[in-house]
Parts: C-alpha cells; structure tokens; sequence
C-alpha cells in the first residue's frame, strides 16, 4: 500500500488554482522529492495531505486513510515552511508539548526529546526559549519534531531553509538515516543539488500540474549527448562531423556531440581515428537534476512573474545618480 | 491527556507575558490590604444597652419568619450585669412592658403575641441606608414593607406564657444580630405586673454577625469606624471584591486570554498543531476551557484568599461567598466566547480585546438603562420621562442579550445571606425582585453555545 496516493487533486483558492489534477504516490520506505517554482503547488500539496487546507476536488490519501483524518496525525511528521514556533516555549518543553498530544509516555518523551534534539545538535540549547534561537537553529528545531515521535512518514517542507552547510549534511544523513530504518520521508524543496542526492524518486511540480516524474536516474540520464577533447594541440573536425549529421557544440577544450535518434557514437570515432587524431576525453554527459528542472519550467509558463529563469534588468535610471 | 497538554500550554503562554504579573502583584496588594484590616468587637456593656437592645422595638411576626417587619411600642429592655467571656456574653435583663388598663394585657405580652402572628396589613417605607449607598443601577427607591400594628386579642395576650416570651426573645437575638442559640431562662423571682426579669446567656455573641466591630485598616493604623460585622463583610465582599475587584480581573483576564487563540490560529503556528493528532473543534475548545481554567485559578486565588484572609482576622467563616469563584468564571465563559469568536474570525488579539469589552460594556449599560427605567415607571409623577423607544430598547435588550447584570444580582444576594443579619436581609429589599438563576444562566448559557459554535464552525472549514 503507497504512503501517499492522489489522483486528480485539485485546489482552488478562489480564483488562484493552486493544484491543477496532481496524480502522485509514494511508497514506503522511499524518499521522495517535490520540485517547483514559487507558488508551484508544493506546500498546498503537503497541507492538504495533513488536512491544514481542504482539497477542492479529486483523491488523496495518507497512510490508506483519507487526508485530513485526525488519527492517522500519530503516525506523520510534518516541517511546515514559514513555521512559527511559539516563543515561550524552549525545545525541550515544545517536545514535551507536542509529545503529550502524540500520547506519548512521560519516559517516552523525555527519551525521545533528548535523543533527537541531540540529534540535530540543539541538546546545549534545548532549555533556552526558543525565541533566543537562530534560525537555523529554528529549523533545526523544526527537523526534530517532525521525527522524535517516530513516525511513519515524514513530510518537509524546505527542510534545509537557513541551515549552514555542515547542517546540511547533517540532515541528508539523517534522512538516510530515517529511511533505513523504515520511515517514508517526502521532501519539498527548491535546492536542486540536494534532492537529487537523497531523493528515490523525483517530481516536478509546475503551475499545478507534474510535469516530470520518475527516479532521479531516469530524470537525468541523456543516452544522445557525448563530450569530447583531443590531444592539445589538434583541432577538432567540426564540419566533417557536422556533415555526418551529428551537431557539435564547441567549449573550448570540449566538444559536446549530439547523437540523433537511431545514431551512435561509431561514425564519429571511425572519423577521429581515419584523422589520426587523439582521444583524450570521451564522456557520455549526464544532465543534473538542475539541468532537467530548468528545461521543464523554461517550456511551461513561469509560476511567479515571466521570467524565463533570467532576472529583470535593474531599474538604472535611479541607480546612476 | 491532551487537554492537559493544551491547558499547561495556555498556562506557559500566560506567564509569559507582562500582564499576569500586573495581575498577580494587583492581588497581592490587595490580599495585603484585606490582611491589614482589623477588627475590635466593641465592648458589650455598651453594645447591649446601647445598640442590640434598642433595636428590639422592631420583630419579625409569624415567629420570625415573616418577610415583613413589625414594631412593637412601649416596651423598656435594661440589661444589668453583663460580663464577657471570650466571645460569650451573658446578663440579667428586665423588660418593662407598660402594664395595660382596665386589666388589658402590658405591652410586652401583646408582642410577644403579635410576633407568633401573621402581619396583616402594612404600609410602604423608604428602608434606611443598612448597608451602603444605593449605586446607580439598584433600586434607590428601595422600599420596605412594614407591618401595621398588629391586633391582638384579649385572648391570644392572655395566653402567652414564659416558654413563649423565652422564645421570642432568643428569636430577637437571632434577628437581630445573628446570635444562634441564644439562652434566655426565665428568673424565678416575684415582680411587678408588666415587669419580668431573664438570664441571658449569648454564645459567641461578640463574633455575631450584628456585634459592632471597631474596624482599622493598615494594622490599626487607621481607624476606619464601627460598624456591624456582617455589613463591613458584605460590603468588602459584595463592593470591593465582587464588584471591583471582579470588574478589573474580567478585564485582566479577557485582555490575557484574547492572545491565545490569535496566536493560535497565527500563520506559521497553526499548521504545526493541526499537523499533530487533535481535531480542529476539540483544539479550539480545548483552548476555550484552557481560558477558563486561567480565570479559575485566578479567581479561586483572589476570592479564596479573601475569604480566607478575611475569616482570620474577623472570625467570620460562611461559605457562600465562595460561590463567587464559579460565578466570575461563568461571567467571564460569556466574555471569552465573544473573544473566541472575533480572534478565530479575525485572527487578531487586539479586534478581540476591543469587541470583547465593548461587548461587556453594551451589556453593562442595558443593565443600567433596564434598572433606570424600571425605576421611572415606578414613579407617575417623575419630573421627566424617556421617550417610550428608550424603555422598548432597554427592556428589548435585557429580554435577548445575556443576563450579565442578574448574576451580579444574584451573587449579591448569595453574599449578604452568608453575611447579613435576617432583620438587615428584610432591609435589603432590593431582594424582592431578584432574577431567577435559570433565567440568568441559561440564556448565558445560550449566548456561550451559540457563540462557540459559530467560531468552531468557521475554524473547521477554514484553509490553514
Ligand atoms: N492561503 C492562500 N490563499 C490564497 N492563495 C494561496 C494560499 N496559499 C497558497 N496560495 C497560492 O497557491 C499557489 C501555490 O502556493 P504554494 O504555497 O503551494 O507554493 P509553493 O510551491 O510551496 O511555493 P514556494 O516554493 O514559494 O514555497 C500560489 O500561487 C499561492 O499564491
Ligand atoms: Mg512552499
């Protein structure tokens, strides 16, 4: 049975349409990676699976129940974005505060509070109000509510926003961590670089709709793309290829050849070797993650402003004075 | 289990801020004050003479239980030997009833008949002023009935015996000043016609209700005046802390509790509780009890450290001013469920302390105009009336909105009963037109209701 299943989820808020037909599902024991734009969808994706926001139409339903049923909250743990943890609190009483609505046992709570804020490094600070925290260590806070309770499933939502970069590794070992041990681990997040690192599997959310989904591999792997360099000195045939019909791109010391549908590589390694040229690089080039998501929200409409992925030009007039 | 996680949440928010400690160093002031307060029950060879006994002339007929006071003319009491004995008083006491002519009765034999008897007819009186003041909002107009002489037959004189005239006489002490079980025996000793002689025994005669007390304030350091016991009690009851006291822990308490839920309900802090396994209505109430509960405490501290406070040092100890603890909570249960209402609405603590006072204010001021206007109908011949739409919109108002005014009545009530002496309860007439408590429960009870099912209704099916 998957965690997570929607199918045709949509969300409306008046006019907004925030989810438009999202269909994903998400097996246990995986990590799964929701990418998009700002305003893409992904939080509102989160919150209705939590019952923080009413879906206005189609299925979703967390761990076999549908979303929204209180119960079922025992077994999820959940990062919110923008989340506001109440001042007055210091990390140790919020856990203990949290733990009694989860119907954990006194010993339960104070074993489980401790061990996880040790685990993301908070212990020294744990009596402080959380008002004297950082940032970072707010959401360091936020990682270790979502899984002192030993949930099933785990939901955050930009869970490396604010935290350095040690911390960074920090968390991605943790959720390795979470998920060998069994737990279902669903992850927003803009940070490209690292969802393809943790993440099973991958999908992009776009204006309300997935346009990608699949393994990080299968998101990535480009089979029609070689690089390669010759011995210094020689000068790459880039007509002759050309002519063989295989298109080259040229950035000096490479060139990037493109293999078209049916076509392999041979042709062009037959032509080098009849040139007597040298070969000293030949790499079949796989695209990032970040390279994937660019393509896929440069061809569908931009989420916030049009943008093409390039920024607007700076208002000069004023700034010449 | 959850709840108690909700409550001591509500409770850590609290004392996080500013105000509960303006509120706790408020009671605390003022618990002092009520510590400081002293009381010197005066002496009793003047107290009998000079106050219990003068006020003999009047009684209450059908043996003391009617709600109508009598007078009796021309009856002498002389005390003589009076000693103390801690709180016991005891003396001789001769009653002089003027002897009547032609073989009639003496005086003190017809009253002693015409207090086993009925009252018949009466006629109006402005009461004197028992206890306080009239405030604006009560009956100043505060009338008592007083019964006519009463007629006693030649017969029904005749027939009084000593046990009767005993009676009569542990029932004044009683009415009077609220002296239980008093032991008046007749002395076996021949006298004059129309002159009889008692031993009266008073048990904590000088702790009664009715004993005047020297009060001071600051240890005896200011000399406030004598009064009775049981009316400084009401008064410091029902006034100070019922009525102020109560009035600025309502304000307190509706000021620090309007945070809760707006903070609640704040974007960022409320997708972290809804996440965890609590259904939305349950959370909210949860939060509404959690409010109560505060104002519980608070009241429990202020009016329990009273009454407590106040039994130590005057020796006085009746329970029923206690009911003063659930009564705020239930005033303040009304008051919270309007802030409820505006903060889940709004989402804002200060459209919630504004709307919430300004509630209590419009209800307090019906209550006034009600009062008001029942006391010119009252009055044909007053100087000015209101155009009839004012009397509509004050009767209108107190008829549909929640009876604020009449649990402040009825408490009131509750505390000069545990305080007052029965002839100072026949004073207060005010009593005779008290609110019934379901009325003035229940349709609170209905505002409440009502109230919280709006707010739990929108917050259920609110997105975040
Ligand atoms: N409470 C709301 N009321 C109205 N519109 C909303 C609300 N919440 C979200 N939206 C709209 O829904 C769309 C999706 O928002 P969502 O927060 O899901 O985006 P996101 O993918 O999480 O973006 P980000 O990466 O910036 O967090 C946006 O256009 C947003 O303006
Ligand atoms: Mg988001």
């Amino acid at each position: 049975m998957p965690v997570v299943s929607t199918s045709n989820l949509c969300k409306n808020y008046g006019r907004i349409a925030a989810l438009r037909g999202v269909s994903v599902t998400v097996e246990a024991g995986t990590i799964y990676g929701l990418l998009g734009q700002n305003g893409a969808g992904k939080s509102t994706l989160v919150k209705i699976l939590l019952g923080i926001v009413k879906k206005s139409n189609g299925e979703a339903n967390l761990l076999g129940a549908p979303a929204g049923t209180t119960a079922i909250r025992n077994r999820v743990g959940y990062l919110p974005e923008d989340h506001l943890f109440p001042g007055y609190h210091s990390a140790r009483s919020l856990l203990d505060f949290y733990g009694r609505l989860y119907g954990l046992s006194r010993a339960e709570r104070r074993g489980r509070a401790d061990e996880a804020l040790d685990v993301v490094g908070l212990r020294k600070r744990m009596d402080s109000k959380i008002r004297t925290y950082s940032k970072g260590m707010k959401q360091r806070l936020g990682i270790a509510q979502a899984f002192f309770h030993n949930p099933d499933v785990i939901f955050l939502d930009e869970p490396t926003d604010g935290v350095d970069p040690v911390g960074r590794k920090e968390i991605r070992d943790l959720l390795q961590r979470l998920k060998s041990e069994g737990c279902t681990i669903f992850v927003n997040s803009h940070l490209l670089g690292e969802v393809e690192l943790i993440s099973d599997r991958v999908a992009i959310l776009n204006q309300g709709q997935i346009v990608r989904e699949g393994t990080v591999a299968d998101l990535t792997r480009q089979t029609n793309r070689y690089t390669i360099r010759l011995a210094d000195g020689q000068a790459f045939p880039t007509e002759d290829v050309r002519a063989l019909g295989f298109p080259v791109t040229a950035h000096n010391p490479f060139h990037d050849v493109e293999i078209p549908e049916g076509k392999t590589i041979d042709p062009v390694l037959h032509l080098l070797q009849r040139e007597r040229l040298s070969l000293r690089h030949l790499v079949e080039t796989k695209q990032t993650l970040e390279d994937v998501f660019v393509q896929m929200v440069e061809s569908g409409e931009p989420g916030t402003d049009r943008r093409q992925g390039k920024t607007a030009p700076l208002p000069t007039a004023k700034r010449a004075e | 289990m959850q709840f108690c996680a909700i409550l001591r949440d509500s409770f850590r928010e609290a004392m996080d801020g500013f105000v509960i400690y303006v509120m706790l160093v408020l009671s605390l002031l003022f618990l002092g004050l009520i510590a400081s307060l002293s009381f010197e029950p005066a002496p009793a060879s003047r107290v009998i003479p000079d106050v219990l006994l003068q006020r003999f002339v009047l009684f209450l007929p059908e043996s003391g239980a009617s709600q109508i006071i009598g007078t009796i003319p021309g009856v002498r009491y002389e005390p003589s030997a009076i000693e103390t004995e801690g709180s016991h008083v005891r003396f001789r006491l001769k009653v002089q009833g003027t002897p009547g002519r032609n073989g009639e009765a003496d005086a003190f034999r017809k009253a002693t008949a015409a207090w086993k008897k009925p009252p018949g007819k009466t006629v109006k009186l402005s009461a004197p002023s028992t206890t306080s003041r009239p405030k604006l909002g009560d009956k100043p107009l505060s009338e008592f009935e007083l019964a006519e002489p009463i007629a006693v037959t030649t017969e029904e004189a005749a027939a009084v015996t000593p046990p009767m005239m005993t009676a009569f006489l542990e029932n004044q002490f009683a009415v009077h000043f609220g002296i239980n079980g008093a032991q008046v025996t007749p002395v076996d000793q021949t006298t004059p016609a129309g002159e009889y002689l008692f031993d009266v025994h008073l048990p904590r005669a000088t702790a009664s209700r009715g004993w005047p007390q020297s009060l001071g304030l600051f240890f005896g350091g200011v000399e406030v005046g004598e009064v009775g016991l049981g009316q400084t009690i009401y008064i410091l009851e029902d006034q100070i802390v019922n009525g102020i006291g109560a009035g600025i822990s309502l304000m307190i308490a509706v000021v620090i509790t309007a945070f809760f839920i707006p903070n609640l309900v704040r974007k960022g802090s409320l997708d972290l509780i809804i996440a965890k396994p609590i259904g939305r209505v349950r959370l909210l109430l949860y939060k509404y009890l959690g409010g109560l509960t505060f104002i519980f405490l608070l009241s429990a501290v202020n009016f329990g450290g009273t009454w407590v406070i106040l039994g130590l040092r005057s020796g006085h100890w009746d329970p029923r001013f206690l009911l003063a603890i659930p009564m705020l909570t239930f005033t303040f249960a009304l008051l919270y469920a309007v802030s409820t209402l505006v903060a889940v609405f709004t989402r804002s603590a200060i459209a919630a302390i504004i709307l919430t006072l300004g509630f209590a204010f419009v209800l307090y001021l019906i209550g006034q105009a009600k009062s008001l206007a029942d006391q010119m109908r009252a009055m044909p011949e007053a100087p000015f009336h209101w155009p009839d739409s004012a009397y509509t919109i004050s009767d209108t108002g107190n008829t549909i909105l929640p009876r604020y005014k009449d649990l402040d009545k009825l408490m009131s009530l509750v505390t000069a009963e545990g305080t007052l002496t029965p002839i100072e309860m026949r004073f207060m007439t005010v009593t005779k037109e008290f609110p019934s408590w379901g009325e003035a429960v229940g349709l609170s009870l209905a505002y409440i209701a009502v109230m919280l099912a709006c707010a739990c209704w929108r917050f259920r099916n609110r997105d975040g």
